[in-house]
This record gives C-alpha cells, structure tokens and sequence, in this order.
C-alpha cells in the first residue's frame, strides 16, 4: 500500500484549478440561490393563492427530487428548447435553483420564528416599515439563519460535485481527469476529500465567527429558557 | 378642530369593528380628557385590547370616527408613525427588543424614528431608566431580566419617545405576582406626574387608587362607567356586578 | 419540441425495477447506517480518548467530504488499497451506510440531550438500576424522539440514490440512461425518473411530518 505522493505533487495544478471553480461555482449559485429563497419565502408568506401556490409547488417539486436528475432534465431540455449554455453556466443554474428552494424554507423559519409582537412594539414606537425590518426583525433573524444557512451552504458546496457528470470542471472532474491518465484511485480520491474537507471547514469556522459576534444576546444567558440554538441537521448531503 | 376636541386627548365616536363576521367593537362613544387616567376593565373577548389598539393604529376600524390629539385617524390607516410617536403603548408580554441592551432599547426610536442625536437619546433613557428605578441594569440584555424588570424597561421604552399619552394592555397580566406591584408603582407614578393614560386591567386595587374613571366592557360595547367610588361602591348594571363579583371574589 | 411519453411507457417496467432496486440500496444502507451511528455515538462518548477523538474525526470526515466522492472511493480506491473488487451494489450500500452513519450519530446525540434530565433523576430515586433505566425509561422516550429524524434520514438516502448510477448500480437514473440511450428521448426518460423520485420521497416527506405529530404526544 504506497501512497504516490510524487504524483499529486505533478497534478497539483490541475486540483487547484478544479478547486478554484469549485469556489467560483459555489460563491455564485449560492448567492442567487438566497435571493431567489428570500422572493420565495416571501411569496409564500403572502397569504394569497396564486403566489403561495407557485411557491409551494417550486419548493416541494425541487426539494422531493433528486439534484442529479435535475441536472440531467436541464442538460438534456434545455438544448430542446433552444437555450444553449456551456456546462458551466447550466451548473449554475441548476444548482441555484435547487438551492433556491431550500434557503426558501430556511428564510420562511426564520420570519415565522419571530414573534408579533416585536413587529407590533416597534410599530408601536413610530418606527417605519423599513426601519422595522432593518433594525428590528433582520437582526433577530440572524440567529435562527446563520447556524441553517451555514449548513445549507456546506451541503451546496458538497453538491458542486454532482456537476460533474456534466463534464463542469470543478474538482470532482479534474480527480477524474487525473485518475484515468495515471490509474491512480486512491490518491485521486483522497486528495479531493481532502480538500473538500478543509474547504468546509474553513467556511464553518468562519460562520461560527460570525455568529459569535452578530448573536451575543443569545449567549448571555446560558440557562435562558429561550433556546435558539437551532440542532444542525443538514437539508441536502 | 373645536375648542372641546383640543382639551381631549382621545375622543371615538361611534366606532365600530368586525373580524370577518364578528363585531368586536360595537358603536364605541368615548371621550378621555388630557391627563385623565382611564381603567378599562372586563371579561376576555369583550374588546377591551382592541379598543385600546384602534387607538395606536395597531388595529383598523371599519364604522365611526377616532379622533386622538386633535388628530383624525382615517380608517385607512395613513401616516401611522406620527400618530405612533405620540402615543405610547406597553404590552402584556413586553416585547422587549432581545437583541439589543437594555439602553439600545430605549434609544432605539428617538434616534431610528425622530433622528434625535444618541448622546441626546441616551441622557434620556438613563433619566426614564431611573424613574422606572433600574438604571443599573442598561447595560443588560431583556434575557437577563425579570418579569417585572422586563416591563418597567418597556415602560421607559415607551416614555423616551416622550408620549402625549400611554397605553397600557394588561401590563401585569404576565407576571409573577411577586412582580406585579413592582410594575404598579410605576405606573402610580406615571399617574401622578400627570401623563394621561388608557389601561386594560384586572387590577383593580390600582384602578381604586388612581383612575378617575373606570370602564367596563362586555361584548364589544362600553356597558357602564363612572368614578371608582361610584363604580366599585355602587354599580347600575347587572353584567357589572356580575363581573366585579368575580373578579373580587379572592 | 416534440416529446413523444407514449414511446416511453413499453419501458415502465425497467423504472419500476429500478425502484426496486433504489429501495434495495435505500433500506440495507440506511439499517446499517443506524448501526454505524450507534457505533459511533458510543465512541463519542467512550473512555478512551483515541477512541472519542478517532469517531469525531470520521464524523467530521464524512459531513465535509461530498457523498459522490466517498462512492467513488469506496467503488474505485478501497479495492487499489485492499486488493480486492467489491460489486457496485455492495459498494453502493457500503457508501450509504457509511455516510447515513455519521448523521444518524447526531441525531441520536440530539434525541439523548432533548431528554430532560430529570428522567435519570426519577429513575435513580425509584431505585432502578443502569440496564433497567436504560430498557424502561431512556429508550422508550428515545424512540419517539429519534423516529421523525430517522426517517427523514432515509429520505435523505434514498434522495441520494441516484449518485450510485455512476457506478453502474442499476437503479431508476441509470435506468433512465438505459432508456434514453434505446429510445434517444432523454427528456422522456429522465422527467419519468423524476415522478418515481418524487412519489417516494413526498410520500416520505408526508410521512415524516405525520410521525412528528404522532411523536409529539408521546413527549415530556
């Protein structure tokens, strides 16, 4: 059992690379796929027919099927429709919209989580709308998203990988690629394991950086009746 | 604006207000004059919370007109921050802001809504802080209090707006009863330094001591009021003696 | 764009095998997967150090690492390091198993600290001894707890099946590839893939939150 380091040394250009698209694929879909789950949470929230409907049948269509069949309906329809994308545009935007709709729970949590009452005293005081928002409810909900959004993005950036049976070279691909030139599985597998770990793990101290500073009034009290600490179960793998 | 509109505070003239199909305030008249102190008492689900929520534009009426500092408030429910700044209101579950200090509580609508400078809004609230007796406690989260902190805290929230008038709904309904009175003292003294006030309450020890008039509703209509005296010592209607039969009784 | 589903259904039965063999990967790997997580709540909290700090490190390993990697390790790299080629199927269920395992290990760490502590309390002053807490107190109160979670693990892994078609396990995706390479109607194939998926994971989402309601009244 001989670990051929001499040979990750000389595919190491093509693990950054693949790693380098990797992040480039995660920073934008996740990013879209936040707003598109806060219009969704929203419209959700509206209470009227039409948009509750939409919203509910995009979010239970998307997240009771599968990413990769997703991927596979939209690398196969969209050519049949006439839209023409390269790889990794259509990656993309599968994994935005896929991810649309979990962060549309997610943010929908957050806002119920919320009490009226908060809305009602802020009002009370002569605040306006936006201000309630911004001053009021957004920093409230900050404790409740950033532990699930955290988890959210961890599994996105686990999904990029998926992209790669559609020939998007992020790092899953690039592995791949080095494998079938130099037959070497197990270093190909591990060094990508490796680095998705560390990738992770870097994104998750940082979160919980931020949410040392942006929840200190959730620590305050150890024994507070008022739990937020959210248990964090991943939505996707 | 007649001259009798300007010395009252509130005035509501025949208002009404349905939920769907269930009225829940039926052709309310009332007047309260400026630093009168109101107690409106009576059972669950007579309307008593919503009356008082008409008058912050925290509910919309449908019928009648309401009328608070010389101000009409249209139905419609338009320019409510003005109206909401001159009026305060404190809530049977505090509704303290969990995310900011104690002091951040207070200064948060002077400097947010009326863009009072915050060295200016802090002198305040640590001055409103002290009238509610907990001034150490600024620096403190609303987790970290008690009941009866958390309400003396809303209170001076409420008074740093400097309010032409407070509203109270079921303040210590929440409380332990240790903290009740802890809370009532307060609010004697709000009373005596000549705020005008509205309060939903069972309490009515506070309501024999300070009110000058005291309210009774039942179903969505006003059914009785007078004086405390009159109206603990001597009530007209039977729907009253009923109630304060049973809220007196321990 | 002409889609022809007509020309898909003489295939129907070639899904509907896929979906038996999706829930032949499903069921198995998510059964052991409970049995890894066991295994690896008990080493959490095992005396020996090594021990505690050797199941953190795997469930860290697993959570930061994409389930499409771990089945091409367990598929392409276990048998380079250990000589020997392991079939797709078992490989399949080896991978889900594994990565079920370190989820299920949190939540059964969350179901055991959502047990209020005075259940060990009341058992202790009744006299009841560690076993018998165990048999009678903590686990009851623990099976409502875990169910819900449990099974919305197992739509977690059978949402995961797909991944195994790139291993060639024949299960609904790879099915769909069949079809499409025979038919030449990829949309066709993959949106019936899509039903099959959606059918048996709603069905298991609905599932779940019936349990969750059912689990409610059975706790403190």
């Amino acid at each position: 059992m001989s670990f051929d380091f001499q040979l990750i040394y000389e595919s190491w250009p093509l693990f950054v690379k693949g790693i380098a698209v990797t992040i480039f694929i995660s920073l934008i879909s996740i990013s879209v796929s936040f707003f598109i789950g806060v219009a969704v949470a929203l419209m959700r929230l509206t209470e009227k027919r039409i948009p509750v409907l939409i919203a509910v049948s995009y979010i239970e269509l998307i997240r009771n099927t599968p990413f990769l069949i997703q991927v596979y309906i939209a690398f196969f329809v969209l050519p049949a429709v006439g839209i023409r994308m390269e790889a990794m545009t259509a990656g993309i935007v599968c994994l935005a919209v896929y991810g649309g709709a979990y962060f549309a729970e997610n943010i929908r949590g957050a806002i119920l989580a919320i009490p009226r009452g908060q809305e009602e005293a802020a009002k009370a005081l002569g605040l306006s709308y936006w201000k309630i928002q911004r001053k009021v409810i957004f920093p409230q909900m900050l404790g409740y998203l950033i532990p699930t959004t955290t988890n959210l993005t961890l599994s996105l950036i686990k999904d990029t990988a998926i992209l790669s049976v559609i020939t998007v070279p992020e790092l899953t691909y690039m592995a791949q690629v080095m494998i079938g030139e130099a037959f070497a599985p197990v270093e190909g597998f591990t060094v990508i394991a490796l680095m998705y770990w560390g990738l992770n793990s870097i994104v998750a101290a940082a979160a919980r950086k931020w949410e040392y500073h942006s929840c200190r009034h959730l620590r305050v009290n150890a024994d507070s009746s008022e739990k937020v600490v959210v248990a964090v179960l991943p939505e996707t793998r | 604006m007649t001259q009798e509109t300007e010395t009252l505070a509130v005035k509501m003239e025949a208002v009404s207000k349905w939920y769907g199909t269930f009225q829940v305030l039926k052709e309310i008249d009332l007047s309260v004059k400026r630093q009168e102190r109101i107690v409106v008492c009576g059972p669950s689900g007579s309307g008593k919370s919503t009356l008082i929520r008409c008058i912050n534009l925290l509910e919309e009426y449908q019928v009648g007109q309401i009328t608070v500092d010389g101000r009409v408030l249209s139905p419609e429910i338009k320019n409510a921050e003005s109206v909401r700044q001159e009026v305060g209101m404190v809530f049977q579950q505090f509704n303290l802001f969990p995310h900011l200090t104690v002091l951040e509580n207070c200064t948060l609508a002077p400097t947010e809504a009326r863009g009072t400078p915050l060295a200016e809004a802090n002198e305040t609230a640590m001055k409103f802080l002290e009238k509610v007796r907990i001034p150490e406690q600024s620096g403190k989260y609303p987790s970290q209090l008690s009941g009866g902190q958390q309400q003396r805290v809303a209170i001076a929230r409420s008074l740093c707006m400097n309010p032409k008038m407070m509203l109270f709904d079921e303040p210590t309904s929440a409380l332990d009863p240790e903290m009740i009175s802890e809370v009532l003292d307060v609010m004697i003294d709000l009373a005596e330094s000549g705020m005008t006030m509205i309060c939903v309450t069972h309490e009515m020890g506070f309501a024999r001591q300070v009110a000058d008039r005291v309210i009774f509703m039942d179903a969505g209509e006003i059914v009785e009021q007078a004086d405390p005296e009159t109206f603990f010592g001597n009530p007209q209607s039977t729907r009253t003696k009923k109630f304060l039969g049973q809220v007196l009784a321990h | 764009m002409d889609f022809d589903f007509a020309g898909i259904t003489p295939h129907l039965p070639a899904f509907v095998q896929g979906a038996f063999v999706t829930l032949g990967v499903s069921i198995p790997g998510a059964l052991l997967g409970i049995v890894v997580g066991l295994v690896l709540v008990a080493g959490q909290r095992a005396p020996i150090a090594p021990v505690r700090w050797a199941s953190s490190t795997y469930v860290s390993f697993i959570r930061g690492t994409p389930l499409l990697v771990q089945i091409f390790f367990v598929y392409y790299a276990l048998p380079g390091l250990f000589g020997f080629n392991i079939p797709a199927y078992f490989a399949g269920v080896l991978a889900l198993c594994l990565n079920s395992g370190a989820f299920v290990t949190e939540i059964l760490r969350a179901g055991l600290s959502s047990l209020p502590l005075g259940q060990w309390d009341a058992a202790k002053s009744v006299g009841l001894s560690r076993y018998k807490t165990w048999r009678f107190v903590i686990l009851p109160q623990l099976f409502y707890r875990i169910l819900p979670p449990l099974t919305n693990e197992f739509t977690m892994v059978v949402k995961a099946t797909p991944l195994l078609s790139v291993i060639t396990v024949v299960e609904i995706t790879r099915t769909a590839q069949h079809v499409m390479n025979e038919t030449f109607r990829p949309v066709e194939a993959f949106v019936v893939a899509a039903i099959f998926y959606f059918v048996m994971l709603f069905s298991l989402s609905r599932a779940t939150r019936k349990l969750e309601t059912w689990a409610e009244a059975y706790r403190a």
